[in-house]
C-alpha cells in the first residue's frame, strides 16, 4: 500500500476508533505499523518512528487502558495522521519531507494505573449487574406479593446499596438517579400511595443499560438521567402532596473547629459503616457484646466529635443511640431484633444528615422526632419491661435465655401474616412502640441481611482458570506416575496404597476446583421472568411463568451463553406457541397460558426445559412452509418424515412460520441462533411437540466446557479425540456397502441411508494410515443436522480429557477444537466434527 | 504518574536493544535471539503434527500441561533437514507485546550455545539482500571472531498464523 492510501485508512480507523471505541484498537495498531514499515521504504524516518512509537504505546496501553487515556490518544493520532498527510504530499511533490515539523511523541499515564482503575469498575459492574437483576426481580413480584411492605424494603435496601457504590466510583448520573428512586419510594410508601412499578422498570432499564455499556467501556457516561429524575419527582410529588410538608432537620455547622468538617464526614461514615455491620452481625450472634461495644463506641465518637461541630440534631441523635447501646452493653437489657432496627436507623439518619452536610436533602424534623422517641423509648425500659422479662442479670441461667429471645423472634417473622408479626411485636415491645406500616419488614432487616450473606471473597476469573488448568495438570501427572514402568515394577503395598490416596486425593481436588467455576442459572432465569412479562405484553398474551430448578449449577462459561438462545425460545414460545387468550378461551384452555423453565441433571449433563401449553407444532404445517422457502425438495412428502425431521426443519436458517414479521419474531434467525450457539457450547437440543397441547424444547448441555467426553481414535500414528455426543455409532463396513460416486466421493450404506464418507488421514493430511475402509472403522457422526462418517484406523477407547487451546495465535485450526495431553504426556487433537466436515466438502 | 512511552535505547536497526542474546546453531550459521524473549529451553520431546498449519509449523508439544506450538526453524528458512541429535534442542519463546497477543512458542534449533552481552557498537544493519527473508533478520552482531546473525523473533513466528496462510497458499 503506498504511503497515501495507508495514511487514507489510518484515518478512516481512527474515526471508527472514535465512535465505536476499544475494538477498533487492534486494526488502528496494525495499520499504524503498516504505515511504520511504508515510511521506512520511502524513508521518512521521522514519520516511521512516531508511527512505531504510538502503535508501542497503544498496546501498552491495552484496551483496558484506552478508554482512560481516549481523548489524548486521539487528539495525538489525529495530530499523526496530518503530518503524515503532508509528508505524504510532500513526498509526491519531489519536496524535502525532513523539513516538516512532527508533533510531539505520544505520552500517556501510567497504563497500569488505568488497568486498576478498569479492574474496579470491572469488579464493580459484574456485581452491579446481579444487583440490578435482583432489583427487576424484587419489583416483579411487588404485584404478587403477599407482603409487599417486606419487597419494598428490599427494593429500597438494594437501591440504596447502589446508590452507595456509584457515589463511591463519582458516578454521579447513576448515584442520583437511584437516590431520586429511594425518594420515590419512600415518599410513595410512607404515603400510603401505590408502587411505581412500571416506573421503576423503566429505571432499572435504564441503570441495565448504563451497567451494559458500562461493561464494554469502562469509561461510559450515563446518559441523561433529567427526565427519569423529572417522572420519579413527580410521582413522588404527587404521593407527598397528601400529607403535610415536612421541614428539614436544620444542620449548622459552627464552633471553632467547623475546618474539619471534611474530616468529620469521612470519618464518621467509616465509624457508621462499622457500626452497620456490627449491628447485622450482632442479630445473627446476640451474645457477642463486642459488636455492641463497637457501635457504641462508633456512636460515641460520631457525637463527640459533632459535638465540637454544634451539629446539634446529630449529636442527640448519637446520644439516645448510645444510651440504648450502653443499656445493651451493660446488661440492664437483652437486645431484640427491635433494637437493631433502631440503632440501624439511627445510623441511616446520621448518614443521611451528614449528606444534607454536603447539600444533600437530610431528614425531615417530624422522622427526626420519631426516631428519638423510639429510641429513647426502647433505652428506658426497665428490666421488668417485656422485652427485657427473660434477661435477669441475677440468674445464672441469664446467658442462655438472651440468646433465646431474639432468635425465635427473626425465624418466625417469616412465616405469619405480617399483621401477626406487628401484632406480636407491638405485643412484645409494650405501647410505647408506635409502629409505621414500614416497620415490619424494618423488623426483619438485620438477619434477613445476616441470612443472604453467604461469607464470599471476589477472585479474579483469570486465576481462578490458572487453578483449573494446573489441577488438571495435577491429573495428569498423577496418571503418568501410576503408569510408570518403573512404578508398576515395583511391588510394594505401601507404595499401591499411597499411590491410590494421592489419585483419590487429586480427584477430589479436580472436582473442588470445578466446582468454583460453577454458579447458578438463577440470575439467567429471572431475567427470563422479566422477558416473560414484556413479551406477553407486548404480544397481548396471557402468560404465567413457573421456574424450578434454578440453584442447577453450570460452568460460568456455560451459563453466560445460555441467554440468547433462551431469550429466543422463549420469545417463539410465547409469539408462536402460546394462543392468544380468545383462542385458548374457544379451545377450552385456560385464557391464561402457562409456560414452565426448568433445569435438572440427567446423566452427567443439565437440561434446561422450556415447556409452554399453546398450540404445538404442525409437522404439515412446517414441512409444506420448507417446501415453499426452497428448503426442501418440491417432491417431499411430509408424511413420510418423523416428528423429529420435521421439527429439526424449524433450525434451519430463513425458515419461519410466522405469517408476518413482527418486532418479536417472524425472521428466521431465532431458531438457527439457538440451535448454533448449543452446538458451540457442545450441547444438543431436542423437540418434543403435540399439536393442541403444547411444546417443549430441551437443551443438554455439558457440566463444565473444559471437559469433555471423547472417543479415542487412532489414525496412523496419530491420535485424534472425537467428542462422544457427537457419534452415533461405530462400524467396520462391508466391501459392497461403499460406493464411489463420480466426482462425489465415497459414501456407504448405513441402514437405509447412504452417508458419505470422509477420510481424516485425507482430510488433515497425514501420509500414514490405512487406506482400505473394510481394515478400519467408520464413526458416524451428526453435524448441523447433518450425519456423516469419519474413517479411522481403529477406535483406541473412551475418555474423558480436559480441552487445551493449541496455543496458535488465532486459536482456531479449522477441523479442530483444541488439544488434550493424554495420560502419556503426549498432545491428542480433538476433533471438531462440524468445522471437519465443512472444510472436508470445500476440498472435495 | 506518567511516562514517556519511547522505544527502548536503539541500535542501528528498529527493535534492537543492546543487551543479552541468546545464541544457538542452525546448520552452519550462529543465530542470537533477545534474552528477553526466551522463557525456557526444553530438550526434543515427540510432537503431535498439527494438520492444515504451514510445514514449518512441526505440530504440538505439551509443556508441563500447556499445548504450545513447536517450530522448524531449518524448514522455516528453508535449510536442508536434519536428524534431531540428542543436542536439539527447543527454545521457548514469548512472543506478543500485551497479554492480549501474547504467545508461547517452541522453536527446534540444531543446538544452543551461550547467552552473550552484546553493546550498541557490535551492531551492523543487515545488508541490503533481494532476498525477502531478510525481514526476519534485526542485524547481525560482529563479534572478535565471528558474525552472530540476530533473528527478530516476532516477525519469524508471525507467519505461524493459520489463516494468513491459508490464503497465501
Amino acid at each position: 500500500m503506498s504511503i497515501s492510501a495507508g495514511v487514507e485508512n489510518l484515518g478512516g480507523l481512527i474515526q471508527r476508533l472514535r465512535q465505536e471505541g476499544v475494538g477498533a484498537l487492534g486494526a488502528v495498531v496494525e495499520r499504524l505499523r503498516g504505515v511504520e514499515s511504508d515510511a521506512r521504504g520511502d524513508s521518512l524516518d521521522e514519520l516511521s518512528r512516531l508511527c512505531r512509537v504510538a502503535a508501542d504505546a497503544l498496546q501498552q496501553v491495552g484496551d483496558a487502558g484506552f478508554p482512560a487515556h481516549r481523548g489524548a490518544v486521539l487528539e495525538h493520532l489525529d495530530r499523526v495522521v496530518d503530518y503524515a498527510k503532508r509528508c505524504s504530499d510532500s513526498l509526491q511533490k519531489g519536496e524535502d519531507a525532513s523539513a516538516l515539523v512532527p508533533p510531539p511523541i505520544l505520552t500517556v499515564p501510567d497504563a497500569e494505573e488505568a488497568r486498576h482503575f478498569a479492574e474496579t469498575v470491572g469488579m464493580f459492574v459484574s456485581h452491579a449487574i446481579g444487583a440490578v437483576a435482583e432489583l427487576e426481580e424484587e419489583v416483579l413480584a411487588i404485584e404478587a406479593s403477599e407482603k409487599p411492605a417486606e419487597t419494598i424494603a428490599g427494593i429500597r435496601r438494594t437501591v440504596h446499596t447502589m446508590k452507595a457504590e456509584f457515589g463511591v466510583l463519582n458516578m454521579t448520573g447513576p448515584q442520583k438517579l437511584c437516590h431520586q428512586m429511594e425518594t420515590t419510594i419512600d415518599a410513595c410508601t410512607e404515603n400510603g400511595a401505590a408502587f411505581p412499578v412500571e416506573m421503576m422498570l423503566q429505571c432499572v432499564d435504564a441503570l441495565k443499560q448504563f451497567l451494559d455499556a458500562l461493561q464494554r467501556d469502562v469509561r461510559t457516561e450515563m446518559g441523561d438521567v433529567e427526565p427519569l429524575l423529572a417522572k420519579l419527582r413527580k410521582i413522588a410529588t404527587a404521593a407527598l402532596a397528601a400529607s403535610a410538608p415536612e421541614t428539614p432537620v436544620e444542620m449548622k455547622v459552627g464552633g471553632e473547629f467547623a475546618d474539619s468538617l471534611p474530616e468529620f464526614i469521612t470519618e464518621a461514615r467509616a465509624h457508621l459503616a462499622d457500626a452497620e455491620a456490627a449491628m447485622v452481625a450482632l442479630s445473627s450472634e446476640p451474645d457477642n457484646d463486642e459488636n455492641i461495644n463497637l457501635t457504641f463506641r462508633a456512636f460515641h465518637t460520631i457525637k463527640g466529635v459533632a459535638g465540637f461541630l454544634n451539629l446539634t440534631p446529630l449529636v442527640e441523635l448519637a446520644h439516645v443511640s448510645e444510651t440504648l447501646l450502653d443499656g445493651a452493653r451493660s446488661h440492664r437489657f437483652a437486645v431484640t431484633p427491635n433494637d437493631i432496627d433502631l440503632v440501624l436507623a439511627a445510623g441511616d439518619m446520621i448518614q443521611q444528615m451528614i449528606a444534607s452536610l454536603e447539600g444533600k436533602p437530610g431528614p425531615g424534623q417530624r422522622e427526626w422526632k420519631d426516631l428519638i422517641g423510639k429510641l429513647q423509648g426502647a433505652a428506658s425500659r426497665s428490666p421488668g419491661a417485656p422485652p427485657a422479662r427473660q434477661d435477669a442479670p441475677q440468674a445464672p441461667s441469664a446467658p442462655p435465655a438472651k440468646v433465646e429471645e431474639p432468635s425465635p423472634a427473626p425465624t418466625s417473622s417469616r412465616e405469619p401474616e405480617p399483621d401477626e408479626v406487628a401484632a406480636g411485636k407491638k405485643e412484645e415491645a409494650g405501647p410505647r412502640t408506635v409502629l409505621q406500616p414500614k416497620a415490619p419488614p424494618e423488623t426483619d432487616h438485620g438477619d434477613h441481611k445476616a441470612a443472604r450473606v453467604e461469607r464470599t471473597i471476589k477472585v479474579s476469573t483469570t486465576r481462578l482458570d490458572m487453578l483449573v488448568d494446573m489441577v488438571g495438570e495435577l491429573v495428569i501427572a498423577q496418571s503418568m506416575v501410576l503408569q510408570d514402568p518403573a512404578i508398576q515394577r515395583l511391588d510394594s503395598q505401601s507404595l499401591t496404597r499411597n499411590i491410590g490416596q494421592v489419585g483419590k486425593i487429586t480427584r477430589d481436588l479436580q472436582e473442588a476446583a470445578m466446582s468454583l467455576r460453577m454458579v447458578t442459572v438463577k440470575a439467567t432465569f429471572q431475567k427470563m421472568a422479566r422477558l416473560v412479562r414484556d413479551v406477553a405484553g407486548k404480544a397481548a398474551k396471557k402468560v404465567a411463568l413457573s421456574i424450578s430448578g434454578e440453584d442447577t449449577e453450570l460452568d460460568r462459561n456455560v451459563v453466560e451463553q445460555i441467554s440468547d438462545p433462551l431469550v429466543h425460545m422463549i420469545r417463539n414460545a410465547i409469539d408462536h406457541g402460546i394462543e392468544s387468550p380468545d383462542d385458548r378461551r374457544g379451545k377450552g384452555k385456560n385464557p391464561e397460558g402457562h409456560l414452565s423453565l426448568s433445569a435438572y441433571h440427567q446423566g452427567g449433563s443439565i437440561v434446561i426445559e422450556i415447556k409452554d401449553d399453546g398450540r404445538g407444532l404442525d409437522k404439515q404445517k412446517i414441512a409444506r412452509k420448507a417446501i415453499e422457502k426452497g428448503l426442501l425438495p418440491a417432491d417431499t412428502n411430509p408424511a413420510q418424515m418423523s416428528d423429529g425431521e420435521a421439527f429439526n426443519l424449524i433450525f434451519l436458517p430463513g425458515f419461519s412460520t410466522a405469517e408476518k414479521v413482527t418486532d418479536l419474531s417472524g425472521r428466521g434467525v431465532g431458531m438457527d441462533v439457538v440451535r448454533r450457539n448449543i452446538e458451540a457450547l457442545r450441547g444438543k437440543i431436542e423437540i418434543d411437540s403435540v399439536v393442541g397441547k403444547g411444546t417443549t424444547f430441551r437443551m443438554r448441555l455439558p457440566l463444565t466446557l473444559a471437559i469433555i467426553d471423547g472417543m479415542v481414535v487412532r489414525v496412523g500414528n496419530n491420535r485424534y479425540v472425537v467428542p462422544t455426543l457427537s457419534i452415533e455409532q461405530s462400524f467396520r463396513p462391508a466391501a459392497d456397502d461403499v460406493h464411489h460416486l463420480v466426482d462425489r466421493g465415497e459414501c456407504v450404506h448405513v441402514r437405509g441411508t447412504v452417508l458419505p464418507v470422509y477420510r481424516l488421514k485425507e482430510i488433515f493430511g497425514q501420509a500414514d494410515g490405512l487406506d482400505d475402509l473394510a481394515q478400519g472403522i467408520l464413526i458416524v457422526v451428526e453435524a448441523d443436522g447433518q450425519r456423516s462418517c469419519l474413517f479411522v484406523d481403529e477406535i483406541l477407547g473412551q475418555q474423558q480429557v480436559v480441552i487445551k487451546s493449541l496455543g496458535m495465535p488465532r486459536d482456531r485450526v479449522t477441523g479442530l477444537s483444541g488439544g488434550a495431553i493424554m495420560t502419556d504426556g503426549r498432545v491428542a487433537l480433538i476433533v471438531d466434527v462440524g468445522t471437519l466436515v465443512e472444510s472436508a466438502l470445500s476440498i472435495q | 504518574m506518567s511516562t514517556t512511552l519511547t522505544a527502548p535505547v536503539m541500535g542501528t536497526q528498529a527493535g534492537f536493544a543492546a543487551g543479552k542474546f541468546l545464541s544457538f546453531q542452525l546448520s552452519k550459521e550462529e543465530y542470537g535471539i533477545a534474552i528477553l524473549k526466551v522463557r525456557e529451553i526444553i530438550g526434543m520431546v515427540d510432537v503431535t503434527p498439527l494438520p492444515r498449519t504451514p510445514d514449518f509449523v512441526r505440530g504440538v508439544v505439551n509443556l508441563r500441561g500447556r499445548i504450545i506450538p513447536v517450530i522448524d526453524l531449518r524448514r522455516k528458512f528453508g535449510m536442508a533437514p536434519a536428524e534431531f541429535t540428542n543436542e536439539t534442542c527447543i527454545v521457548v519463546v514469548d512472543v506478543g507485546r500485551d497479554a492480549e497477543s501474547a504467545f508461547r512458542v517452541g522453536c527446534i534449533v540444531d543446538t544452543v550455545s551461550e547467552v552473550l552481552t552484546i553493546g550498541a557498537e557490535h551492531f551492523e544493519a543487515t545488508p541490503r539482500c533481494a532476498n525477502a527473508a531478510g525481514d526476519y533478520i534485526a542485524g547481525l552482531a560482529k563479534l572478535k571472531d565471528r558474525v552472530l546473525i540476530l533473528l527478530d523473533i516476532e516477525r519469524v513466528i508471525g507467519d505461524i498464523d493459520p489463516t494468513a496462510l491459508a490464503q497465501g497458499s
